[in-house]
């Protein structure tokens, strides 16, 4: 929905009515995710897709119907293998389509300002959950909708406490990972459709080594910011535009603010130098970087975390300190570095172990699991 | 593949007066710059020949684990190319590329000597290998990403492309037809690495289907799947890096855990795996 706020809201500027229909659930390998969007203005252009480009044309359809008869439905699509190959798909997938009339306010103001999920209970004769054919019903008129943000305030009610706290769990799962999904909630469908804020990293030090860890969190999404106080090292050609969004020459401590430091950044310091990194650590622990790493040997780290202390750093905000830094990947080149850096900071996102998945799987089947199971997903 | 590294500093620097070496510049030795440039390239190996003034360097630079060698005769380069490439060839896990550096160049830019290594050798990035001329296509696939983009079944391109002991294997697609001829391949040529993504469930019936297809205990043993380290995201990039993770880890023996957490055991002396060297 995000990348189509710019045809929103030039269609809406200039006074046309505007449809939406969004991937609520998926089966197989399907095109586009949960959450994939198409806009149908009253005129007829459309922006946005929410298959490989099989059933666009009948889902602009519906959203025409509905702008006329203002009712909200699912309509479960099936994608048969033969178009999946013509239209460059893997394999067959089934979508389910949720078809509104309008775009709500709250939807659109999410998009804009991010950090929220907006939950939508989906119609009654919805397609169930489960995999199979569904004809689809008449639908009904859309349900106001309930926005959860991401520090767990709601603006709206499911209607039972045990049911709302079951939403804010579900919103709060979909901004960390990112990713919009339906939820079954005491008996209802809940399209919970995330607008996570970008995860953002910054590198400290301008080396080697930031060069392939921001090349990495861009693939991963993440906007990038390269601090160094040295500016021969912190120059573009180094560190293109393309692959860092910020770069900042100045002390850490001194730009923190500038860069509006805070609880949804990872923090990399990479410089071997302690005027440098110190600072750079203590400003990162105070503000509650999700994630604080600093690079160094194990005698390095023995020597810093007694300094930290000195400088005033608890004990609570020194174990937070991952140093020595990244996942035990074994390699020393700069690259595997930042590779064992970028796979630290993603396990400790999502609450991951670091270690292979086999040994995992092997321990669950022999019911020797240490740590609690993930869900299959 | 691996690539090693021959600094030359044997020269007698009869014009310079000194050992060039050891001339400092931004306050350290020139050859300290050399071996920083290298090892910033990505080389591991790397082989230091020495000749004129070899004791006095040896003692001069804050070496790290370069192998010295000595030219007995260091009046001539080729001399000194010849003991370096000796050394080379001792290197156990073989190498299969060299790059020589001059010890008296501080200013060569780790960049350049990628560079070289990258033109030098054609099968060091990606290939990517799809039967569905949709999918593998140089739009998705640019040629600045990858290396050969191979469209054709897994098992008949194996041979053109010369699969072996040397390649990481990673097996993507979701469709059985296409991934398990893929993944006997891979294991009967002892590809160093092999995964192949899926769910639990999917794992399960693949290794009975990979057992009737003829394939041995020793070799399933070395299949990954489910593939990748947990590090517990979901998202295509996310499940990228887990596979990247887990094939150098493989590579080096890391065992994936985070540093700190090793850290912390060895403190407490109740380390469970050799340390690892703290380099």
């Amino acid at each position: 929905m995000k990348e189509l706020l710019g045809s929103y809201e030039a269609w809406h500027a200039a006074g046309q009515g505007i449809g939406r229909a969004v991937v609520v659930r998926t089966f197989g390998s399907a095109p586009r995710p949960e959450g994939a969007v198409l806009l149908r203005a009253d005129d007829g252009r459309i922006a946005g897709s929410v298959s490989g480009g099989c059933v666009e044309g009948a889902a602009a359809e519906e959203i025409e119907k509905a702008r006329a008869n203002g009712r909200s439905r699912v309509i479960r699509y099936g994608i048969s293998d033969e178009q999946a190959w013509d239209v460059g798909l893997a394999c067959g997938g089934t979508i389910d389509v949720l078809i509104e009339p309008a775009v709500r306010e709250e939807v659109a103001e999410a998009a804009t300002r991010l950090g929220r999920a907006i939950a939508t209970p989906l119609p009654p004769d919805a397609p169930p959950a489960e995999f199979g054919l569904h004809p689809p019903g008449e639908g009904a008129p859309p349900e106001p909708a309930i926005v959860v943000a991401s520090d767990g305030t709601m603006t709206g009610s499911l209607g039972s406490a045990a049911a709302d706290d079951a939403l804010r769990a579900a919103a709060a799962e979909a901004l960390l990972r990112g990713t919009s999904r339906t939820v079954e909630i005491e008996g209802r469908s809940v399209f919970v459709e995330a607008f996570p804020v970008k995860p953002r990293l910054v590198v400290v030090g301008a080396v080697e080594v930031a060069r392939s860890l921001v090349h990495f969190a861009r693939e991963l999404g993440y906007e990038t910011v390269v601090v160094d106080g040295r500016a021969s090292f912190a120059t573009p050609e180094r560190f293109p535009p393309d692959q860092v969004d910020r770069l900042v020459v100045g002390w850490p401590d001194e730009v923190a603010d500038e860069i509006g430091l805070g609880p949804d950044d990872a923090v990399a310091v990479l410089t071997h130098d302690v005027k440098f990194d110190e600072p750079a650590i203590v400003e990162a622990l105070r503000r509650r970087c999700r994630y604080v790493g600093a690079v160094g040997s194990r005698k390095t780290q023995g020597d810093r975390r007694a300094r930290l202390r000195e400088a005033g750093v608890t004990e609570a905000e020194l174990a937070r300190l991952r140093g020595p830094v990244g996942l035990d990947l074994g390699g020393r080149a700069p690259a595997e570095t930042a590779l064992a850096i970028m796979s630290e900071i993603v396990a400790e996102r999502y609450g991951g172990s670091g270690r292979p998945m086999v040994e995992r799987a092997a321990e669950r089947e022999s019911g020797a699991a240490r740590e609690p199971a993930v869900p299959a997903g | 593949m691996r690539t090693a590294a021959i600094v030359l500093a044997a020269g007698a620097a009869s014009r310079f007066g000194s050992p060039k070496a050891l001339a400092r510049l931004d306050g350290r030795p020139i050859l300290e710059h050399v071996l920083d440039a290298v090892r910033s390239a990505g080389i591991e190996d790397i082989v230091v020949v020495l000749g004129h003034a070899a004791q006095e360097i040896e003692d001069g630079i804050d070496w790290l684990d370069e192998r010295r060698v000595r030219n007995p005769d260091p009046r001539f380069l080729s001399g000194s190319l010849q003991v370096g490439l000796a050394a080379v060839a001792d290197l156990d896990p073989p190498v299969r590329g060299v790059v020589i550096a001059l010890g008296d160049q501080p200013r060569t830019r780790p960049e350049v000597i990628r560079a070289l290594i990258g033109a030098a050798r054609e099968t060091d990035r990606p290939v990517v290998v799809d039967g569905r001329a949709s999918f593998a296509t140089p739009e998705r696939f640019p040629p600045d990403q990858i290396d050969r983009l191979v469209v054709g079944w897994p098992d008949e391109v194996a041979d053109e492309i010369g699969l072996g002991p040397d390649d990481a294997v990673a097996v993507l697609t979701h469709d059985v037809k296409f991934d398990e001829p893929a993944i006997v391949e891979a294991l009967r040529r002892r590809c160093r690495y092999v995964g192949a993504v899926g769910s639990r469930k999917t794992q399960g019936d693949r290794r009975a289907r990979l057992r009737v297809a003829g394939v041995t205990e020793a070799e399933l043993a070395r299949l990954r799947g489910p593939v990748g380290l947990d590090l517990g995201g979901r998202a295509p990039a996310e499940t990228a890096l887990a596979i990247m993770s887990e094939i150098v880890a493989e590579r080096y023996g890391g065992s994936g855990r985070p540093m700190v957490e090793r850290a912390a055991e060895r403190e407490s002396g109740a380390a469970r795996e050799p340390a690892v060297p703290a380099g």
